[in-house]
């Protein structure tokens, strides 16, 4: 059957069936396809609804069938305008409205950054700014293949981009590429892989090269863990030219980070008052509006929390309307002495803190030696962090050349 | 003369039923069919039908094509009845086909 909202539009009407052959009529009615519903008997007869359209049409039926039609209700928009025909600031507020929402269409008014992982939104939004787009612009003066595009040359790691608008919303959907593998192929060329650490190799993986180390080999800082340069053996096995690569691999090595952390034992500590104020703004644009009665309070010491939200008709139907909420809670500074063990709790968070941040990023924790010290003023963290961690960056390989009669062949 | 003509409906009504069955045809699609759905016990969907024969909220009676269909039980309400198709909402008690005597 039609959707309510198509027949609200087009006007429906509740009619009462009386009298003999009420059953001839609503066949006839079917007959001649107009369609009834909501259709119950009733004491007196049958009611039902139909359409504006179809109860023009009822009237031979109901002299063919000799039944008799009241209408006991009506409903739709051609009833509603004929009802407030005379109100006409009502139709001039709606066609306001109407014509409000279709211009507020035609701007952007809300970009979405998706997909980035190491790019972080506000560098993605200032280059949009310097692009000359930002919230309130006309749609259509947006080349969208052309900003993807542009996007793609000047952020390097970006290997995918999909500039599009939904309703009100500029989408900026984007794949990063986070294999440094692949980067430094690109970039790279003849390198070898050289230590950044001292420690010990745990583990060496050589895809491209000649490994200098292994498994349980000391290094230092810089010592070279894989060669650029491989060797080329003629049949006799020795050398009768080198060859140059980007060295590839994974190595492992065991290292030993020293940490340290301090807090002095007085310490200045919040205490809210329980003093707060909440202010609403309402804003329109670069407009706005604070509602009476909601002025914020100034305190000397305080906490702000802002809320801000965007009004939208539908999901991606943004709006250049703001509420924006703010709260303000009064705090004092009161000097406070930590004891021993609120002491240690702060520093083993902060060293908990710190290991999970290096865990992250792939390196593991092989020992830990910090302890904590405690003097009359400051509590201490010291000590050596024993981890395994990926080493290996990159450096120029040096190029030799061979000291022998006669030229390599091939 | 009434008895041949009644002879040929039925025989051409079996022939139409052995080709839909043999040609794996649904047999909804025969003409004069009446395909009724029913949907728990408180919907029926009703298509192919002649008209309304009798209405009350316990009692519902359709003429088809070849018998008539009763439908009875409590609160039953016409959704929306048009020419094809009709949909009966209420607490259905029970649907019987009652053929016209010859």
């Amino acid at each position: 059957m039609k959707g309510k909202v198509f027949s609200w539009f087009r006007g429906t009407v509740r009619i009462l069936i009386k009298g003999g052959s009420c059953e001839r009529f609503l066949n006839l009615c079917a007959f001649h396809r107009i369609n009834l519903w909501n259709l119950h008997p009733e004491k007196e007869g049958y009611t039902a609804w139909v359409t504006l359209d179809g109860f023009r049409r009822i009237r031979p039926l109901i002299r063919k069938s000799g039944a008799h039609i009241r209408i006991t209700g009506k409903s739709g928009l051609p009833f509603f305008l004929y009802q407030n025909r005379r109100r006409k600031m009502i139709f001039a507020a709606i066609l306001t409205a109407c014509f409000s929402i279709f211009f507020l269409s035609l701007f952007i008014w809300d970009i979405r950054i998706e997909g980035n992982r190491t790019l972080s939104d506000e560098k993605i939004m200032d280059y949009l700014q310097e692009e000359g787009i930002h919230q309130g612009i006309w749609k259509s003066s947006i080349d969208y293949k052309l900003l993807a595009s542009n996007m793609r040359k000047n952020f390097d790691g970006i290997t995918w981009v999909s500039v599009k608008l939904e309703g009100t919303r500029l989408l900026v959907d984007l794949q990063e590429n986070t294999d440094l593998r692949i980067r430094e192929e690109a970039v790279y060329n003849a390198s070898d892989l050289v230590s950044d650490a001292d420690g010990t190799i745990v583990r060496i993986i050589t895809r491209a090269g000649t490994p200098l180390v292994e498994a349980g080999t000391e290094v230092k800082k810089g010592d070279i863990l894989i060669s650029g340069r491989i060797d080329l053996l003629d049949d006799s096995g020795s050398v009768y030219g080198y060859r140059y690569v980007p060295a590839d691999g994974d190595i492992y090595i065991q290292t030993a980070l020293s940490y340290q952390d301090k807090i002095s034992l007085w310490h200045q500590e919040k205490e809210y008052t329980g003093r707060e104020k909440t202010s609403l703004v309402l804003k329109f644009g670069s407009a706005a509006l604070v509602l009476p009665g909601l002025w914020p309070e100034k305190y000397s010491l305080s906490d702000k929390t802002t809320c801000t939200m965007q009004l939208k008709m539908m999901e991606n139907f943004y709006l250049p309307v703001y509420f924006q909420q703010t709260s303000i809670k009064e705090y004092d500074l009161t000097e406070k002495k930590y004891s021993k063990k609120e002491a240690e709790a702060v520093l083993n968070g902060n060293l908990n803190h710190f290991l999970e941040k290096i865990q992250e990023k792939g390196v593991q924790i092989f020992q830990n030696d910090v302890k904590i010290e405690k003097t009359d003023a400051v509590c201490t963290a010291k000590g050596t962090i024993i981890v395994i961690v990926k080493a290996g960056e990159r450096a120029d390989t040096e190029q030799i050349e061979l000291q022998k009669e006669g030229t390599p062949q091939g | 003369m009434f008895s041949v003509k009644m002879m040929k409906k039925k025989r051409r009504e079996h022939f139409l039923e052995k080709l839909t069955s043999d040609a794996m045809i649904p047999k909804d699609t025969l003409p004069g069919n009446t395909c009724v759905s029913l949907t728990g016990q408180k919907e029926v969907i009703i298509e192919n039908y002649k008209g309304i024969l009798e209405y009350t909220s316990e009692k519902l009676i359709i003429m088809t094509s070849r018998c008539k269909i009763e439908i009875s039980g409590k609160h039953l309400e016409i959704c929306y009845y048009a020419k094809e198709e009709m949909k009966v909402t209420g607490l259905i008690q029970c649907v019987s086909y009652c053929r016209p005597k010859t």
